[in-house]
């Protein structure tokens, strides 16, 4: 009888009851506290679940999701397959506020300009363009959103949650970045994971209000514990904030800090439920509670993580900072160019090996070994003059300086991200000094691995003097002579492009 | 944003004014002048000169002369053969002791002649500088020179180069240097056999050094083969 009842309630919430039933029931409800209880309880609960969708925070298992296609194919739905359903969903959710955020970034000059930069560089390297063509493309990804857009409970999922979480229960790749992200800074999010409870709807609403209250739940079927991935997490990343109790068992309920738009599965979720022994109907309904705050909201996400966790260049948007691998890199830097007011077409080359360490999130310091190897005035012998005495004279010529450097760098964003970094070199045989200035901006293309591109000065005086006393002695016994008016100093150096491949650890 | 520009601003014009921290690249080491007196031998007695000859005398590879300015003497000479007075002397003599002679010398912000041994004959009159020293300028450094017996030549002198600075071959090396060419001209008599060094068209090449003088001298044959040479090898304090 309490089912029958309950059975109406149901009916008149959803409004499919007929008139005279309705009033069969208002009136029963009217004599009875027990059932207006029972229909308070529903209220709550359906006020409960509505507030888990309006806010996001709702997360559906995948065997959740297979119990309804499952539903559906009995029901003689012939549409898009579970695995397809669970690809587009992710892809048409973040699609949305991807285009979005993509539309006002368009009208901007630059964006379209760094685009066809970005392309040409990832054509370079092979890479960009075959994610091109192997990437849904937005268009493509609304429209397949159209064809489950009826399913409200999957509309319900949020974007942190989707990307800390994957809903197939798959590891992804080892390397799923394939295609070019900018890197400026490591953005960190907090989020916070309490146990999952998974219940069967109507049937155990009674029961089903506070689950950390730990009250009896006769039908309540399954819990899943989320259990975080201690590999990826240093011990101060995740904090137990309290073991809660639900039934017989102990749930964590923690916090952690992971980075923004992670790809990877830093919380896993069992694929099923860790206890369903009374389970009768398939569930259809969950609730959860993961509250994702991000740590810094300077930097907001505007890019949506993608199903397989690549993204087209066609889709990039400056403005988005993926998961930026470490602060900490090790990388070799390769640049030249040539003197401003110089003859020479090429003035001078720099490659390194660099050290580079994040100190805030506005400050990089770095050092570095290598070698210059720029044109320099120098003194040379020249031949003879019609007296037999060698003629010492200066012409620019190709140097190599061993160096050590050191560096400061700012990080800043005025529409991409840039480092403007300032220091100098040292040249560990002679002591000169050379200092050096660049404006660089990084490129993710993995997850350790990135480019760094953009243009560096080495401007210095040379000592043209010391050069000329150098060469002196060496052909003292030609007994040489210094052409008149050479110079005592002279700009050196080159201003001209740079590339750095980078390790991030 | 606006802080962000100001830093990126700021950052520019640092980098791009690197520029501003160096030497201007036409800066040049020489001091020179075109002043005649600031390229001859210091007229005080406060130093001694060393020369070093080589090939100067036949059997004896090198040479090391003393060269001692006396300034005016007690006993003066008087006046040169060309009027020029006061006439002040030095002296040039071999380590050993074993030769010697005192030079007459007469010298002007404007000339310097040396007149060898007898300032009243102008048989060894010699004009080392004159004028201004630029390149090209030239002037008559000596007129029937007696470069031996019955054979007497003249030395069209030049300013062809200046040197910021060289290295002699006794290894000492001097700044602000101008090489002065003085070349033969003369007609040989019939049965004369002078030296190579004043055949017609042979040259002296002498390097001046700004504040010292004379530090390298080279004779050079008409076929520009090196006769001798003298060099500076160093001047010290009496």
């Amino acid at each position: 009888m309490s089912n029958i009842i309950e059975d109406r309630i149901l009916d008149f919430l959803d409004g499919h009851l007929e008139s005279h039933d309705e009033e069969e029931l208002l009136h029963r409800l009217a004599v009875s506290p027990e059932k207006r209880g029972l229909l308070r309880e529903h209220l709550k609960l359906r006020e409960a679940v509505s507030g888990a969708t309006k806010t996001e925070q709702l997360s559906v298992p995948t065997n959740v999701t297979a119990s309804l296609y499952r539903k559906l194919a009995y029901n003689g739905y012939a549409g898009a397959s579970l695995g397809s359903a669970v690809s587009v969903t992710r892809p048409m959710l973040q699609a949305v506020p991807a285009m979005k955020a993509a539309a006002p970034v368009a009208a901007k000059g630059y964006s379209i300009a760094s685009m066809l930069s970005f392309a040409v560089v990832s054509f370079f390297l092979g890479i960009g363009f075959t994610s091109i063509v192997s990437q849904d493309s937005p268009t493509q990804l609304a429209s397949n959103a159209q064809s489950v857009s009826g399913n409200t409970l999957y509309s319900a999922h949020s974007a942190p949650v989707r990307s800390l979480v994957n809903p197939r229960g798959e590891e992804p790749a080892e390397r799923p970045y394939t295609a070019w992200q900018p890197v400026a800074y490591e953005k960190r999010q907090t989020i916070e994971v309490e146990p999952l409870l998974v219940y069967s709807g109507v049937k155990v609403a009674s029961s089903v209000v506070d689950p950390a209250a730990s009250v009896a739940m006769d039908h309540a079927h399954a819990f899943s514990e989320p259990q975080i991935n201690s590999s990826f997490f240093e011990d101060k990343e995740v904090e137990l904030v309290e073991r809660v109790p639900i039934r017989d068992l102990s749930f964590d309920h923690f916090t952690a800090t992971v980075p923004v738009g992670s790809s990877r599965s830093y919380v896993d979720r069992p694929s099923g439920p860790v206890d369903s022994p009374e389970l009768e109907e398939d569930p259809t309904f969950v609730t959860a509670s993961r509250q994702v705050t991000e740590v810094d909201p300077k930097y907001p996400s505007l890019r949506g993580d993608f199903e397989d966790d690549k993204m087209s260049p066609l889709n990039f948007h400056f403005g988005d900072y993926a998961k930026a691998p470490a602060s900490t890199y090790i990388s070799v830097r390769s640049g030249g160019g040539r003197l401003p007011g110089s003859d020479l077409s090429f003035s001078g080359s720099l490659s390194e090996l660099r050290l580079s360490y994040q100190l805030s999130d506005l400050l990089v310091i770095k050092a570095s070994f290598g070698e210059l190897a720029p044109w320099e005035n120098s003194a040379q012998l020249m031949g003879q003059n019609g007296d037999g005495l060698s003629l010492i004279g200066v012409k620019p010529t190709l140097n190599f300086h061993n160096v050590i450097g050191g560096e400061l760098g700012f990080k800043i964003d005025p529409f991409i991200p840039l480092e403007l970094s300032a220091g100098g070199l040292v040249d560990y045989e002679t002591g000169a000094f050379y200092p050096r200035g660049s404006i660089l901006t990084s490129l993710s293309l993995t997850r350790d691995f990135s480019i760094l591109m953009g243009i560096e000065a080495v401007l210095y005086s040379f000592d043209v003097d010391a050069s000329v006393e150098s060469q002196m002695k060496y052909y003292q016994s030609k007994n040489p002579a210094v052409r008149d008016g050479l110079p005592k100093h002279s700009l050196s150096g080159f201003i001209g492009p740079t590339i750095e491949a980078a390790w991030h650890f | 944003m606006k802080h962000v520009k100001r830093l990126a601003a700021f950052f520019l014009l640092g980098l791009f004014g690197l520029n501003g921290c160096v030497s201007e690249p036409d800066e040049t080491t020489s001091g020179r002048t075109d002043d005649i007196l600031s390229y001859y031998m210091p007229r005080t007695t406060e130093f001694k000169y060393l020369y070093q000859y080589s090939g100067f005398f036949s059997g004896k590879r090198d040479s090391l002369f003393n060269v001692d300015y006396l300034g005016r003497t007690a006993v003066q000479p008087g006046r040169s053969i060309d009027g020029h007075w006061p006439i002040e002397q030095y002296t040039v003599s071999s380590i050993d002791g074993l030769r010697s002679v005192v030079v007459d010398l007469y010298v002007s912000d404007s000339i310097v002649v040396d007149y060898g041994t007898d300032c009243s004959t102008n048989a060894e009159r010699f004009l080392p500088l004159k004028g201004k020293l630029r390149v090209g300028n030239h002037w008559t450094a000596a007129n029937n020179f007696k470069a031996t017996d019955n054979y007497n030549i003249s030395f069209l002198a030049t300013v062809v180069a200046h040197y910021d600075k060289m290295t002699v071959p006794t290894k000492q090396t001097y700044n602000d240097v101008w090489q002065v060419n003085y070349e033969v001209t003369g007609t040989i008599p019939t049965g004369v056999n002078p030296p190579k060094e004043y055949l017609p068209k042979a040259r002296r090449v002498i390097y001046f050094a700004r504040g010292i003088g004379k530090v390298y001298e080279i004779a050079f044959s008409p076929l520009s083969e090196k006769q001798w040479e003298n060099s500076l090898v160093s001047v010290d304090r009496r």
